[in-house]
């Protein structure tokens, strides 16, 4: 350092020129894209300083600050709000109108008097466009929609903070409600809008997933929070959450303008709580008038069934009854008709037995009055054939007698004798043949008068 | 079936199938009296489980804190 100069600005002369410079520069202004880092909002003042950010693939390319001041944010996040449905927000991606402004006492700073809403519904419709792909793509659209409703959706998880308007809506129509349904409920709180919902409504969901078997059914209750706040139902991680829930999740976030993608996958989407307790209550009405219509139908058909045995049975009584009397008339007729019979036949018979026995006896009296008559005559004819045979019988055997006598007479062996004929002994008895006989042997003669002795000489046996 | 185990969509669906029979004639008149004595059993079911719930909220509680 040699020597002091003589010639300097003061630092006020530096920032007064570089204002006027800028003024005369930027004297227009400008639509900027930045992507907001931090609001930095301000109540007491309602000023807002905001961080203006420029990323590119996490690097920062650029960075400033902003000033929207308290008169123009009421009117830039009001028609903000009711554009997009959001307040202004860090993190959000903003296309702005600004001036670049340069305070001597500040330094350099955008001044914010217009955000286009337009814009960030662009980049919002964007946004859940491709998270509505991804969820489809990745099969989770209707997983909810697919569950099986329970029949009698009695027990519910509720969602929702004690304050909400929605939420007392809905417990007062559904305890007590005229029927006397009885539901069982519990309140699982979480904040229902803004950011932080996601994080705070999953928290809740994973708590109830644990516990599922508790429970039919998931509302998740908002209601009396307007449209502000409701991006967060477009939010993957929430959207997602739901669809893959174990069970039915019911929507009643209220009245939005467009369905956002946590009522579009949930089971049922009834908008408002009111909607969704008086949806309950339909389904056990349903219930109530089927168990009644049930009970009427059994009744019935019961009646009608023993009604109808009955009548089967009051047929047949009446079948059987006139089946017995008539086939009592046909045996009975039968039975006469046998009677008939049986009287003519035996008479027939008896006739027949009466003609056949005065046959008999007419054939008696005439045979024996024959036999009668015929008696005497055949005894007498008997006794003229027994005398005569008798007398012829006698005479007969008188001329047979004296022949035999004469006969007898010329037998006698003197006689024979006497005749020439002789008689001839061997050892004392008479020989008629030669058998016995040999030569040599001595034969005695007997003749009439006188007896010779003889030797036998020579036979001949002829 | 046990009447502890008894759920309300069980009764209904047995319910169902008795009205089912009935209306068909499936039911002989020897049947008939359990089937009506047995349907208003479930019936009577059905209308009490419309009207009560035996969830506890302390076994609720008890479960989430175990887990």
């Amino acid at each position: 350092m040699s020597e002091i100069p003589t010639k300097y600005y003061s630092l006020s002369q530096v920032a007064t020129s570089l204002q006027s410079v800028i003024r005369r520069e930027y004297s227009q202004y400008y639509w900027i894209k930045a992507e907001i880092s931090r609001l930095n909002f301000y109540p007491k003042s309602g000023h807002c300083y905001p961080d203006l950010v420029e990323k590119d693939h996490g690097k920062v390319m650029a960075q400033m600050r902003a000033i929207i001041w308290s008169r123009d944010y009421i009117r830039i996040n009001g028609d903000f709000v009711k554009k997009a449905g959001k307040a202004l927000g860090d993190g959000m991606e903003i296309l702005f109108k600004a001036k670049l402004e340069y305070s001597p006492t500040h330094g350099f700073s955008l001044m914010i008097v217009d955000i286009s809403a337009e814009f960030v519904l662009g980049q919002m419709a964007l946004d859940k466009k491709r998270t509505l792909e991804r969820l489809k793509k990745e099969g989770l659209f209707n997983k909810n929609k697919l569950l099986k409703f329970p029949v009698l959706p009695q027990r519910i998880a509720i969602i929702s903070v004690e304050t909400s308007k929605g939420f007392h809506d809905f417990i007062n129509i559904i305890d007590k409600n005229t029927r006397g349904y009885k539901f069982f409920w519990m309140l699982f709180p979480a904040l229902l809008q803004g950011d932080d919902a996601v994080q705070s409504i999953n928290k809740q969901l994973q708590q109830i997933s644990r516990i599922h078997h508790h429970f039919d059914m998931v509302a998740i209750i908002r209601g009396g929070g307007g449209d502000v706040g409701l991006s967060c139902y477009d939010h993957y991680d929430l959207a997602s959450e739901v669809a893959n829930f174990p069970i039915p999740v019911i929507s009643g976030i209220g009245h939005s303008t467009n369905e956002t993608l946590v009522e579009m996958v949930a089971h049922y989407n009834p908008i408002t709580p009111t909607d969704l307790a008086y949806f309950l209550q339909q389904k056990f009405d349903n219930l109530a008038v089927r168990i009644d219509e049930i009970q009427q139908t059994i009744i019935s058909e019961a009646n009608e069934t023993i009604k109808d045995n009955k009548r089967v049975l009051n047929d047949y009584s009446r079948i059987i009854n006139s089946e017995a009397l008539s086939s009592i008339e046909y045996q009975g007729n039968r039975l006469s008709r046998f009677g008939q019979v049986v009287q003519h036949s035996s008479l027939l018979l008896l006739e027949k037995q009466r003609s056949k026995l005065d046959l008999f006896i007419y054939n008696m009296r005439a045979n024996s009055s024959r036999l009668i008559l015929e008696g005497p005559q055949k005894v007498v004819s008997l006794e003229n054939r027994l005398r005569h045979s008798v007398g012829s019988v006698v005479s007969q055997n008188r001329m047979d007698i004296s022949h035999f006598e004469e006969k007898i007479q010329l037998m006698k062996p003197e006689n024979l004798l006497k005749k020439g004929y002789s008689l001839t002994l061997h050892k004392g008895k008479p020989i008629s043949d030669t058998n016995n006989l040999k030569e040599g042997d001595v034969l005695q003669t007997q003749l009439h008068k006188g007896k010779i002795e003889s030797t036998i000489t020579k036979i001949d046996k002829r | 079936m046990s009447k502890e185990k008894l759920n309300y969509e069980m009764a209904v669906a047995e319910l169902e199938q008795i009205v089912r029979d009935i209306e068909y004639g499936e039911i002989s008149v020897d049947d008939l009296s359990e089937k009506i004595k047995r349907s208003a059993v479930l019936i009577k079911f059905c209308k009490q489980k419309l009207k009560s719930t035996e969830e506890d909220v302390a076994e609720i509680l008890k479960d989430m804190s175990e887990e």
